[in-house]
């Protein structure tokens, strides 16, 4: 079975959709169904993931009769899934170790890991860019943003 | 009317509405020249901004900036042989050949002052149709909203490229996410799995800024390559008074088809530019000329797109029915100030649609005079290398959605969302449908667990009253021709000599 396959995939998460709302659909059981004047908080839901179920199964079931089948990437798809790990560590350490602060961290890191050379642009972009952010965010539209380590250093913080 | 008209011309006119109404075409302009974002993901960056302001100005900060995108697509269409934003696809076709033959300053004198002229007259238009509509909505009950809900929601056939499962599929993910928290009418909570903070439902912000702008900047990161880099020489003429009047007809033309069709749910500037492309060519005198470069090519596709702007907004705000993502956006931004789109904005919050109206118009004029200063300097955003972009999308994401509630759990969904977003669109699942069931979801069930109160638990009673049985088959039909359609061109393909 060949992973980069537009046919597998789309297999895949047409299965994970069926499946997925099978299961939600057992969940609605939970739920008080209501009486036919009065529907209750169950019906809506389990006519959506009726509907999902039958269309997935339908998508299935055609995606593996046909043969026609394509690449999923034409190009390495390690590029996007390094920068979308270099996003979730962003998320991840976002609080500790402050917002702005991981803000220049995550802008110098992925700019360089998408093939950035130039030194001046990536210090210009990850310095500027979070101190402009800064700016206009907190000083001007005095929002709150987790303050982290830096705080911590400063010998400031809330 | 006359009376609210007027003050909303003056409430548009405030400095702040006014200095807003600029920078959103400028961002609008800036964002629709950025190959790879369109107007959907600019509007969707500019969401979170708007959160603090009132509703008025951050209504008018979206239209401008949707006014301006349309514009801003024509930019790079014209300069580099990419269209901007979809609605740019056959702007490239002569515009792209004017700049070859060193006339691209021609070239986007023949998309913005069509496109200035096709906003203003798709403005008058709106205005004027707006009110009937609206009372004849206002006889709606619970059973005419749902099936308005429906016909909204049908459109998805439209929208799915390639496949109506795939847009089926996409809507019932949207539909789904929309019935999570606590329920609305018994205040029952639905797939909260114990977590606290899906008792209030799945965030709109979030939810929008992830499938629609983080997932674009994943997009960027597989097409990095290098930044386009311009000839700076070219000629700096205008067109000339023979070429203005030639297309005058052209605009006329193409803002007919632009109005129409952008009030079609679902149909969107990208079909209204061909459209016009397509009836420009058949009535042009020199047909065999179009595709190298003649001005008419521009100024038709160019009013289109830009005349869909009034026209979507005619359903979006009468109807409260979203024809595309960025009118779901310009929703969304509507039910984050606490107010409820549809017929009933007209009689709560008219100041609300009247200084949209007049926005409308002067941000038609911005982006006139904004073009104009910008002419060659707007292109400079498609220097930007796209390794530069990428993360600082990602970055205003970030920003964005945690400057509204202020908490990580909003970024978290974001996040979520934004890869689950890029998925799909690898496996060619439309986005825009999960988009517009989300924000259409809870009209939807509302009105039908409301219907069916009424009527004691009867489907056949409320399918029997005109309007909605007529929104019901138009809803069918919506679904149906697409598919029908997009078959019979399959079919026509495939058979040979074809």
């Amino acid at each position: 079975m060949k992973l980069n396959s537009q046919r597998t995939l789309t297999v895949a998460v047409g299965v994970l959709l069926a499946v997925a709302a099978l299961y939600l659909i057992w969940v609605t059981g939970d739920f008080p169904a209501g009486r036919r004047g009065a529907p209750g908080p169950a019906l809506w839901p389990r006519i959506v993931l009726t509907l999902t179920f039958g269309v997935a199964v339908y998508l299935v079931v055609d995606v593996l009769r046909s043969r026609a089948d394509r690449p999923f990437a034409e190009t390495s798809i390690l590029l996007p899934a390094g920068f979308m790990g270099l996003t979730v560590l962003y998320l991840a350490l976002m609080q500790s170790v402050g917002f702005f602060l991981m803000t220049a961290i995550f802008l110098g890191g992925s700019m360089r890991m998408l093939g950035l050379r130039s030194w001046k642009t990536l210090l210009g972009v990850s310095i500027g860019f979070p101190a402009a952010a800064y700016i206009v965010f907190v000083q001007v539209l005095h929002g709150s943003f987790p303050e982290g380590w830096l705080a911590l250093l400063l010998g400031g913080g809330r | 009317m006359l009376d609210l008209l007027l003050a909303g011309f003056g409430g548009a006119l405030q400095p702040h509405n006014l200095l807003f109404l600029m920078l959103g075409v400028a961002v609008g302009i800036l964002g629709g020249a950025m190959p790879g974002l369109s107007a959907s993901t600019t509007l969707a960056l500019l969401l979170p901004l708007t959160y603090g302001m009132p509703s008025d100005t951050s209504l008018i900060l979206l239209a401008a900036a949707y006014v301006g995108a349309e514009y801003g697509g024509s930019i790079s269409a014209i300069f580099i042989n990419t269209p901007g934003t979809p609605g740019a696809i056959v702007t490239v076709l002569d515009g792209y050949q004017m700049t070859k033959r060193g006339y691209p300053v021609k070239a986007l004198c023949a998309s913005l002052v069509p496109g200035t002229v096709a906003g203003v007259l798709a403005n008058v238009a709106l205005i004027t149709i707006s009110v009937p509509l609206v009372e004849f909505a206002l006889r709606f009950g619970a059973a005419e909203y749902f099936a308005l809900g429906v016909f909204g929601l049908s459109i998805i056939a439209s929208l799915a490229s390639d496949d109506w499962r795939k847009g089926v599929l996409a809507a019932g993910i949207g539909l789904f996410l929309a019935v999570i928290g606590t329920d609305a009418i018994v205040g029952f909570p639905r797939f909260t799995f114990d977590l606290p903070e899906l008792l209030d439902g799945i965030e709109l912000v979030p939810a929008l800024i992830g499938l629609l702008a983080l997932s674009e900047a994943f997009m960027m990161a597989e097409d990095i390559g290098a930044a386009a880099h311009l000839s700076q020489k070219f000629s700096r003429a205008y067109p000339t008074w023979a070429e203005w009047k030639g297309m005058i007809p052209a605009t006329l033309r193409g803002s007919v088809i632009g109005l129409v069709i952008g009030a079609i749910p679902g149909a969107g500037s990208t079909i209204a530019a061909i459209v016009a492309y397509n009836e420009e060519k058949r009535a042009s005198k020199h047909p065999e000329k179009f595709g190298t470069g003649v001005l008419e090519g521009i100024a038709a596709p160019e009013s289109a797109n830009n005349a869909v702007v009034g026209g979507a907004l005619i359903p979006m705000l009468t109807l409260g029915i979203p024809g595309s993502a960025s009118a779901a956006i310009m929703i969304s931004a509507i039910m984050l100030h606490g107010l409820q789109p549809g017929p009933e904005l007209f009689s709560r919050n008219p100041e609300v649609v009247y200084n949209l109206f007049a926005s409308q118009f002067f941000a038609n004029l911005a982006m006139l005079a904004l073009g104009m200063i910008g002419m060659t300097w707007w292109i400079k955003v498609v220097e930007i290398p796209k390794a530069v972009l990428a993360p600082c999308i990602i970055a205003i994401c970030f920003i964005g959605t945690y400057v509204v509630n202020g908490n990580i759990w909003d970024v978290g969904v974001m996040v979520v969302l934004g890869i689950a977003g890029y998925a799909l669109r690898k496996l060619d699942f439309p986005i825009a449908p999960i988009v517009l069931a989300l924000v259409l979801g809870f009209m939807v069930e509302t009105n039908f667990r409301r219907m069916l109160l009424i009527s004691g638990g009867s489907l056949l009673e409320p399918l029997q009253r005109p309007i909605t049985a007529i929104l019901l088959v138009l809803a069918v039909l919506s679904f149906v021709l697409p598919i029908l359609r997009r078959r019979r061109m399959q079919k026509i393909s495939k058979e040979p000599g074809k």
